[in-house]
């Protein structure tokens, strides 16, 4: 009876010892810097997160970040090499010849630019971000950049038309 | 699926079927269990699975060896690195492919941070599933740090797509070295910390003491693999029992569960296991990055792959056990059939005889401890 007794009273003398054991960790993280970074506020893009008063150990946006895919046109040799690389099809480049010019490639080498698009879609409602199409551009024309805020409210604005002429009707985003 | 027959218990007492899920939240994803409860003792068990079920074996026919690589993050997304890895060596394995020394430590490193980040995101649901949910904010603390590595090397934090068939997709960054030795040196003290906080509570280690206990013999009929089948006590890791890649050249313990707190292959034991490998993977990690040999990251590779016809199989440690891929050739340039094996789905596979006896809450504990995740199971 005795010996129940103490076990029981040493249980619980155990039981409550851990758990303050526990709480003092608790404790302890009340008094340390707090990691969460309060994102609207401290603009992740920026290079310097501690101007805007962070001091936790999260870093800003890396240079390697893959946000929404951006083109630039004018270097696009029309080449066709992402659209075949996109596993889910939702690039489309319709592209027609031009005079011979040569643009400066990724690798530093010399680009024979005969074709310039006329149309290239990027459906970022269907894009997966893997990066694949970045790859084997010839000239950089197509990569990621650091914007990631992409709510909208019609379906239409997330085909995004980068060669096209401003004025031409707004396409239905499921036909790309 | 047909419901349950239900017996009459006599006295005017009918045994009772009970939908555990598809929404329930410690089945960590879309899994159902259907139920048959003798009041709170659950008298047979029946897991339901395919609601996350995306096709990607079929997905895997109609696209090109490269293209498919995007997709195997998909398979297990708390730990895509280690099934980007996997997929890459299979495909290595079919065309006789040698890769760069350096990129064979870049996937190691890589593997290891994120069997890191995925057992701490297991140790830490666990905890909230038993119902100790503070300690789930420490561990997706510490887990972030590892996102932020990850993402300075590739850009992504969950989905990586980093692994390439013959290499790698980026070399280290300049900072990551000192970056990850910060982050390794702090992870000790935070399991520590860790383990004062949940492991050595006692209310936690009675509640999980002698809990659904898997037996060896079982554990192995059942093909479970990886932590689940060390916390049986089954000394088998693939890591070191059939090497890969460059996992010879680390020295690294196996931990195997000895029954800590009650008999061996408890829930408890399960648990043990995922926060022993975490500290033997900070070794992995911290030994690469001082080995690692400078040099190209990727082979050599045709523009367009076209494996030779024929069929091969390689299986890799994975944090939810081995992921095996089969992957049948027929010469063109897209494969013929992949099929993926993964350890959550033997997991799965043994619920239903372990379940029966136990009560409710302990299928809590049971399912939690498997660390399943629902991806993984329907592919």
């Amino acid at each position: 009876m005795v010996q129940s007794m103490k076990r029981y009273v040493g249980n619980v003398g155990n039981t409550t010892l851990t758990v303050l054991k526990g709480l003092r960790v608790t404790l302890i993280n009340l008094f340390r810097t707090p990691i969460t970074i309060q994102y609207p506020e401290v603009d992740i893009r920026q290079k310097d997160l501690k101007a805007f008063g962070y001091k936790g150990p999260l870093g800003p946006l890396p240079d390697r970040f893959r946000g929404f895919l951006h083109v630039n046109p004018e270097i696009c040799i029309a080449c066709d090499l992402c659209m075949k690389a996109c596993p889910i099809d939702c690039i489309r480049i319709e592209s027609t010849k031009i005079d011979k010019t040569t643009i400066q490639g990724k690798d530093g080498k010399a680009v024979n630019k005969v074709k310039h698009p006329v149309r290239f879609d990027i459906h970022l409602g269907k894009c997966m971000y893997c990066g694949l199409c970045v790859e084997p551009c010839p000239t950089g024309a197509i990569s990621f950049s650091k914007e990631f805020e992409g709510a909208t409210s019609t379906l239409n604005t997330l085909v995004v038309h980068f060669a096209e002429p401003k004025g031409l009707p707004v396409r239905e985003a499921t036909i790309l | 699926m047909q419901p349950f027959e239900l017996t009459d218990l006599g006295a005017g007492t009918k045994e009772m079927m009970l939908n555990m899920g598809p929404q329930h939240p410690s089945t960590h994803g879309v899994i159902k269990f259907v139920l048959r409860m003798d009041g709170e003792v659950v008298a047979a068990l029946d897991p339901d699975v395919g609601f996350l079920h995306r096709s990607i074996e079929k997905i895997a026919e109609k696209l090109s060896y490269p293209d498919f690589m995007p997709y195997t993050d998909r398979v297990d997304y708390v730990a895509a690195m280690n099934c980007n890895f996997g997929y890459a060596r299979v495909v290595e394995k079919l065309m006789k492919m040698e890769v760069p020394k350096r990129a064979e430590y870049i996937r190691v490193i890589v593997a290891e941070l994120n069997r890191i980040s995925s057992h701490l995101v297991s140790v830490g649901t666990f905890g909230n599933d038993i119902g100790a949910v503070t300690p789930f904010l420490y561990a997706i603390r510490d887990r972030e740090l590892i996102n932020d590595l990850l993402e300075m090397l590739c850009g992504a934090r969950l989905t990586y797509n980093f692994v390439r068939i013959g290499g790698v997709a980026f070399d280290l960054p300049d900072t990551f070295k000192e970056k990850a030795i910060a982050f390794l040196d702090t992870l000790e003290p935070k399991l520590k910390e860790f383990n004062t906080l949940l492991s050595e509570n006692r209310i936690f280690r009675e509640r999980l003491a002698g809990v659904c206990v898997i037996s060896k013999e079982d554990a192995v009929a059942y093909g479970v693999t990886g932590p689940n089948l060390r916390g049986s006590g089954v000394d088998w890791d693939l890591r070191r029992d059939e090497p890969y890649s460059v996992y010879p050249e680390v020295s690294f313990e196996v931990p195997v569960g000895g029954g800590l707190v009650g008999k061996v292959g408890d829930a408890f034991d399960r648990y043990w296991v995922r926060i022993k490998e975490m500290q033997e993977s900070a070794k992995i990690v911290r030994q690469c990055l001082e080995q690692i040999p400078e040099g190209p990251i990727m082979a050599k590779i045709p523009r367009v792959l076209k494996p030779p016809a024929g069929d091969a199989f390689d299986r890799t440690e994975a944090p939810r056990g081995e992921l095996g891929y089969y992957l049948v050739s027929d010469g063109s340039s897209k494969p013929q059939r992949l099929k993926i094996r993964t350890g959550s789905f033997a997991a799965v596979s043994i619920i239903p005889k372990i379940a029966p006896g136990w009560m409710i809450a302990d299928i809590v504990a049971l399912i939690g401890s498997l660390d399943i995740i629902a991806p993984e199971i329907d592919r």
